[in-house]
């Protein structure tokens, strides 16, 4: 009769970080954990085309970020993911400096000729059938898991900002960035880039990377929770990944 | 909407008020409801209740302000896909939470409500872990929870949230100075305790008016203005539940049931 997780003991919290870090490296079988492959090689049209995918149906971040936040009894994790909100959905709400991620999104699109009119449009239209089955499993895994599993989560995208050669990586990318748009006739490149920096390990995302580790560290901490938080983890994985679900 | 039949074809065939119009009726609903503050509440202003009464209205009452708000806030946020006013929403939870939590961004002190209640607790005299460890009244507990569920289910829109918030801002702006002056004047409960109803009274005038405008542009249609006036109508009902307990707790003999010590 095979083991439950009931019956065996949990890893510490290193071993599963380890764990999950094993598998992130098997899952990529060598390819890069980081972001922003696509960079170059696109014309505005693309990139503008690519933009208009990303809108249609509307934007998902308040909705598995809020959902994270409400299901979190523990009063100062909760908080701090509510401070995560804030980065997230616009330091500006309270007299802060950076813009909530959607209009950062909108700013990015803006200088690729998309106007925010055809974006209100874009939001009010059916997801595309692929993002609404991913999203949909996206918004019940973090409105349905146990708190620690839903944050846990995180540890996919953001966590893996916290891996050596993010920060160069990400310097990289923006770099090329700056230099690809600008070669595209983009205006104002500075708007256009925002978005990536945000997401770069030097703004808000190491914060929130090292919030999701600390959470996996303190909270993850049965068996019960490792396995599922781990089945979280390879599922992320799968629906980032192009092509292969 | 709870267990009500839908809306039909002859209700949904009226036109919809215009937006000005709409938040008017949703003002002249409040007066036709409650007109009057919970009977409570009225003592408290009117200087009928003793110290130990209000005691027990901060002990009964601190899991709305720690657990009930909170969440019932979140939940409409999570549902809320127009940016300007989920901007709003965000806000508002930061003031629920506390302002605090963005200290490192702007400097900001004030602590969460929940703690600024334990606060105007403690100028009543009454130890923190009196008012953390109260079973609360069973009453208040379903009303609290009525609030939850209705924020984060099907039962409440988004748009229906933002009517429910509507309808406890208006509730406790029309309330609360009354209740605070009280509190000074006739209790004389020192003002640095008061500071909860001071912020309270500031959060809600800061978010009142994005309310109203967002329920004039968003209820544009006739089902959209049925559904949001019930749920106006239900969070006015929530919020004078909640004070049905302590008043039955001071005026009968008995007091109410309890939620257990579970």
């Amino acid at each position: 009769m095979a083991s439950t997780s009931k019956d065996r003991q949990p890893l510490s919290a290193g071993e599963f970080i380890e764990l999950m870090e094993q598998t992130r490296a098997e899952f990529l079988e060598g390819k890069s954990p980081f972001r922003g492959d696509n960079i170059t090689g696109r014309s505005v049209e693309q990139i503008a085309d690519s933009k208009r995918q990303f809108h249609t149906g509307g934007d998902p971040n308040h909705r598995f970020e809020g959902e994270r936040y409400l299901n979190t009894p523990d009063k100062e994790i909760r908080r701090k993911q509510l401070r995560k909100l804030v980065d997230e959905g616009g330091q500006d709400t309270v007299g802060g400096p950076m813009a909530s991620h959607p209009a950062l999104a909108r700013w990015h699109s803006n200088e690729f000729g998309i106007s925010n009119e055809e974006i209100d449009q874009l939001e009010t239209e059916d997801a595309d059938p692929e993002t609404l089955v991913k999203e949909g499993w996206w918004f019940d895994v973090n409105r349905s898991s146990p708190w620690p599993v839903a944050i846990a989560s995180c540890m996919v995208g953001e966590g893996s900002k916290r891996l050596p050669g993010s920060v160069e990586h990400y310097e990289n990318v923006i770099a090329i960035a700056r230099t690809e748009f600008a070669k595209l006739g983009i205006k104002n490149v500075d708007r256009a880039v925002q978005l990536l920096i945000e997401h770069a390990p030097f703004g808000a995302d190491m914060e929130h990377a090292m919030f999701g580790e600390e959470v996996v560290r303190v909270a993850v901490t049965t068996s019960e929770l490792q396995d599922e938080a781990l089945k979280a983890f390879i599922l992320t994985m799968q629906r980032n990944a192009r092509g292969r679900i | 909407m709870g267990s009500q039949l839908p809306y039909g074809p002859k209700e949904l065939a009226a036109a919809p008020l215009q937006g000005a119009a709409f938040t008017a009726f949703l003002k002249r609903e409040k007066q036709r409801k409650y007109a009057e503050p919970a009977p409570f509440l009225e003592s408290l202003i009117k200087g009928d209740l003793s110290m130990d009464e209000i005691r027990m209205w901060v002990k009964d009452f601190y899991p709305y302000w720690d657990e009930g708000l909170v969440y019932a806030t979140g939940a409409i946020y999570v549902k809320t896909n127009d940016e300007p006013l989920r901007t709003h929403m965000l806000r508002r939870m930061v003031d629920v939470e506390g302002e605090e939590i963005v200290n490192d961004l702007v400097g900001w002190t004030t602590p969460a409500y929940e703690e600024l209640w334990l606060r105007f607790g403690e100028g009543l005299g009454l130890d923190r872990a009196e008012v953390t460890g109260f079973q609360q009244f069973t009453r208040t507990y379903m009303s609290m929870h009525t609030l939850m569920t209705y924020s984060r289910f099907w039962d409440w829109t988004w748009l229906d949230g933002i009517a429910t918030w509507y309808a406890a801002d208006l509730q406790w702006q029309e309330h609360y100075p009354k209740v605070m002056k009280a509190l000074k004047g006739t209790y004389g409960v020192a003002d640095d305790a008061l500071e909860f109803f001071r912020v309270l009274l500031e959060d809600v005038e800061s978010h009142i008016t994005w309310e109203e405008e967002g329920l004039a542009y968003w209820a544009c249609t006739t089902e959209r203005q049925l559904t949001a006036a019930r749920a106006f109508r239900e969070r006015l009902d929530i919020e004078d539940q909640l004070f049905v307990a302590v008043e039955t707790a001071r005026t009968a003999e008995r007091l109410p049931f309890q939620t257990p010590a579970i």
